[in-house]
């Protein structure tokens, strides 16, 4: 499940023009305070993912701020993903298991991430970061991660290990549905060219990666 | 030259046999706060020239991000500011050049003079042989392309009203040589603020201690003015409280729960009983047009919060209020609807980072705001005529009260000539009431009034001082004479008691009940009216008569507002009277 935490229902009509998305559960946090706090977000059923507005303002007790409910959030349902959303905010920030993010951003992207949401039940932080762009910063994640990797590798005799051990990154970072064969064909090309007597030099796989990027861009 | 490399942790491995590697955070929220001032300073000492080769995206998780660009903007800028033409900046990235083009929001970047992009998938080896030769960068020719990179204002300024408010209030204490208190955004630390920075040289036209300009605002002390706006907490209210109570001895009261409402209309019905408890004495209220989220997508003008609550404030509350519009819309429909359809009295722009640029301006916008402050403060006795004309209409017949709510339109007006055409008729008014009046006197049961009014014209005190002895009921008007003794401009009516020695003046009756007479002994008679209010009567009378009518006098007419409100107080008073 999805929550939403906003205290400013204008807004949430205002930026939401079709209404709240299907999926989503608005949770009211009037009643909290610092007593009551781990009990009322122990009760929260099955939680996927939590969207807060961060300058929430709890009537009930004036110096709860929404950094205490996140860290009560991260104790009790520790594998929760937080998007926490803010007016004040310039651009995003994201990590694993949360994500920082303007207002306006968040609720324009939301419905996409819900759309993504009920279709595969996966919670993809990054969608509600880059919106549709995504899928880009999710290759150009692995672009620069397997860059990095290449380039850092300066024994020529270890050269097919690192390409083995790409391979596995491959696996491992490329885990986007829609980039399924794409990944394939990367994977497939990598262990055809260890299987040659001379694998593919360095540029030649970085310009592979490139290439796969462009290719996902335009399919 | 110096060659640094700026890479994230996660790359120094690729450039540690490099020349100089600073390492940039390898977070997002670390990249935002990467000081470049420090990596500036420790290149200015070379003679050579300087090239800095930066790493797009030091950030994997956030690889759209491009920070990397965004610090090699910022060093851009400080080269050009500094007037430092030998360097080379050197955007590398796994990324092909296409696609660095595509994703990445400052590509234009790349188009600037001394700037390169290196693909790092070829042989980073080359990068120092790419590097070799750095060509001393045209100043012009950087500002010309730096326009092309299209650097919008930071988006938790979620509007261009935002960041006008937060750019008005620092430019006008730049201007004052305040400290900019409570601007929440930081500015001036934005890429934004710094790419203007280097385009315009806002900093550095501040710096200059000339621009300083006068902080009182003469003519509003011990005036109320309301402020409205939402971003009153954003250093506005600072600045209008120094400016308005401290230095000029006004009072600022602001409406403060922008907050606590959530809906527009919750919001409207807040301030609208916050105008009803604060605006009966205000002089003057300075509404911003845009007061809820919901304006900035609203397409009808009307229907904006500043609109609603001006309409309220003049057609509920009282047509006569003083409301300058202070905002940062420059749409001339909003302008219209604000002055000429709800009849707002002024309308005041705040300056906008992108058209008000020259350091004049500043000053010049701020002139036009306080020129319309004032004029509203000045106008701000218009609220007590329309509430007088309203509490009076109810004993009234329509004709009357027609004539009293014209004069109220009329005074609305803001031009000079009517103001005169309209002090001249409140002068007929009262002049025909009187007259008309002076017959009916007897009615009440006076009936020596009118033999008080008859008489001769005595300049001898011994024949008035006779006329007294033997006549009781004589009541002698008195007129100043002008320095030279003329009587054409005798224009000054006293009234002396009777037992009072008189010795020093020259009193004289009129032998038959002038005009003057009329209205003098009416308003003061009849009516109770005070001296002062009978004598500025008789002056405007004497004036019309001998400047308008007859192009007499020394000067031209002139009106204050004072005498608007007198006159218009003598017609309620005069109209009301049973």
């Amino acid at each position: 499940m999805i929550y939403l935490v906003e205290d400013r229902k204008d807004r949430l009509s205002r930026l939401l023009k079709s209404g709240v998305p299907s999926g989503i559960e608005m949770l009211d946090m009037s009643e909290m305070n610092k007593e009551n706090i781990n009990d009322i977000i122990s009760k929260i059923d099955n939680p996927t993912a939590i969207l807060l507005h961060s300058s929430y303002t709890f009537p009930s007790d004036k110096s709860l701020t929404m950094k205490d409910v996140e860290g009560a959030l991260k104790t009790i349902h520790p594998n929760i993903k937080i998007a926490l959303f803010s007016g004040g905010l310039d651009n995003a920030i994201i990590t694993e298991r949360f994500v920082n993010i303007n207002s306006a951003d968040m609720y324009n992207r939301l419905p996409l991430f819900m759309d993504r949401y009920r279709e595969t039940g996966e919670c993809k932080l990054e969608i509600l970061t880059y919106g549709i762009s995504y899928i880009v910063n999710h290759l150009k994640q692995f672009q620069i991660s397997a860059g990095r990797m290449l380039m850092n590798s300066q024994d020529r005799e270890d050269w097919k290990k690192t390409l083995q051990k790409l391979i596995l990154r491959v696996d491992a970072q490329i885990t986007l549905e829609e980039l399924h064969s794409e990944k394939q064909q990367l994977k497939d090309w990598l262990q055809d060219g260890l299987k040659k007597g001379e694998p593919p030099s360095k540029d030649i796989v970085l310009n592979q990666i490139q290439r796969l990027i462009n290719k996902s861009q335009v399919s | 030259m110096i060659l640094k490399y700026l890479f994230s942790s996660d790359s120094e491995a690729i450039f540690s046999r490099e020349s100089v590697v600073e390492r940039l955070p390898s977070t997002k929220e670390n990249l935002d706060k990467f000081d470049v001032s420090k990596v500036f300073e420790d290149l200015k000492s070379g003679e050579d020239g300087y090239v800095l080769v930066i790493e797009t995206s030091p950030d994997i998780q956030n690889a759209l991000s491009y920070d990397g660009v965004v610090i090699g903007l910022k060093l851009y800028f400080q080269f050009i500011q500094n007037g430092i033409y030998n360097f080379k900046i050197v955007l590398a990235g796994f990324e092909d050049k296409a696609s660095f083009f595509e994703y990445c929001e400052y590509s234009n970047f790349l188009k600037c003079p001394g700037v390169e992009y290196f693909n790092l998938n070829g042989n980073h080896e080359d990068l120092g042989a790419q590097v070799s030769s750095v060509k001393l960068v045209n100043h012009n020719h950087a500002l010309t392309r730096l326009k092309h990179v299209h650097i919008d204002h930071p988006s938790h300024y979620d509007s261009h009203h935002a960041i006008t408010n937060e750019w008005c209030v620092f430019r006008w204490n730049n201007m004052f040589g305040w400290k900019s208190e409570n601007v929440q955004g930081n500015l001036n630390q934005t890429l934004y603020f710094q790419y203007l920075d280097t385009l315009h040289h806002i900093r550095e036209k501040f710096k200059k201690k000339k621009h300083k300009k006068p902080t009182t605002i003469n003519g509003i002390e011990n005036k109320k003015i309301v402020f409205i706006d939402d971003e009153y907490n954003k250093g506005w209210y600072q600045l209008f409280k120094k400016l308005f109570e401290v230095n000029s001895g006004a009072t600022l009261v602001p409406f403060r729960d922008f907050d606590k409402c959530t809906t527009k209309q919750e919001l409207i019905s807040a301030i609208q009983k916050f105008v009803d408890r604060e605006g009966e004495d205000t002089d003057c209220f300075i509404i911003d047009l845009r007061l809820h989220d919901e304006d900035y997508a609203e397409k009808d003008n009307t229907k904006l919060t500043g609109q609603i609550i001006s309409k309220y404030i003049k057609d509920e509350k009282n047509r006569g209020n003083q409301i300058m519009m202070f905002t940062a819309s420059n749409k001339v429909w909003n302008l219209t609807e604000a002055l000429f359809k709800t009849g707002i009295s002024a309308y005041a722009l705040k300056e906008s980072p992108e058209l008000n640029l020259n350091r004049e301006e500043s000053y010049l916008l701020y002139c036009e705001f306080v020129k319309s402050l004032r004029e509203c403060i000045r106008r701000s006795y218009l609220k007590d005529i329309i509430r007088k004309t309203e509490e009076v209409s109810e004993g009234l017949d329509s004709l009357q009260v027609n004539n009293l709510k014209a004069i109220g339109d009329l005074l609305l007006i803001h031009d000079s000539l009517t103001l005169d055409v309209v002090a001249l008729t409140m002068l007929i008014i009262i002049e025909n009431h009187c007259k008309n009046h002076f017959e009916n006197i007897g009615i009440r049961g006076d009936t020596i009034l009118r033999k008080k009014l008859t008489g001769m014209n005595y300049e001898d005190i011994k024949v008035i001082q006779k006329c007294e002895a033997n006549r009781q009921d004589v009541t002698i008007f008195g007129f100043e004479l002008s320095k030279n003794g003329s009587h054409s401009n005798v224009t000054d009516v006293k009234f002396y008691d009777k037992y009072k020695r008189r010795e020093e003046i020259k009193p004289f009756v009129i032998p038959q009940p002038s005009d003057i007479t009329l209205i003098t002994s009416v308003l003061k008679y009849y009516h109770n009216l005070p001296e002062h209010i009978c004598r500025k009567v008789v002056k405007l009378k004497y004036k019309r008569n001998t400047i308008i009518a007859h192009q007499g006098g020394d000067s031209e007419i002139s009106l204050k507002d004072d005498i608007l409100v007198l006159f218009h107080d003598v017609i309620c008073k005069i109209l009301s009277s049973k």
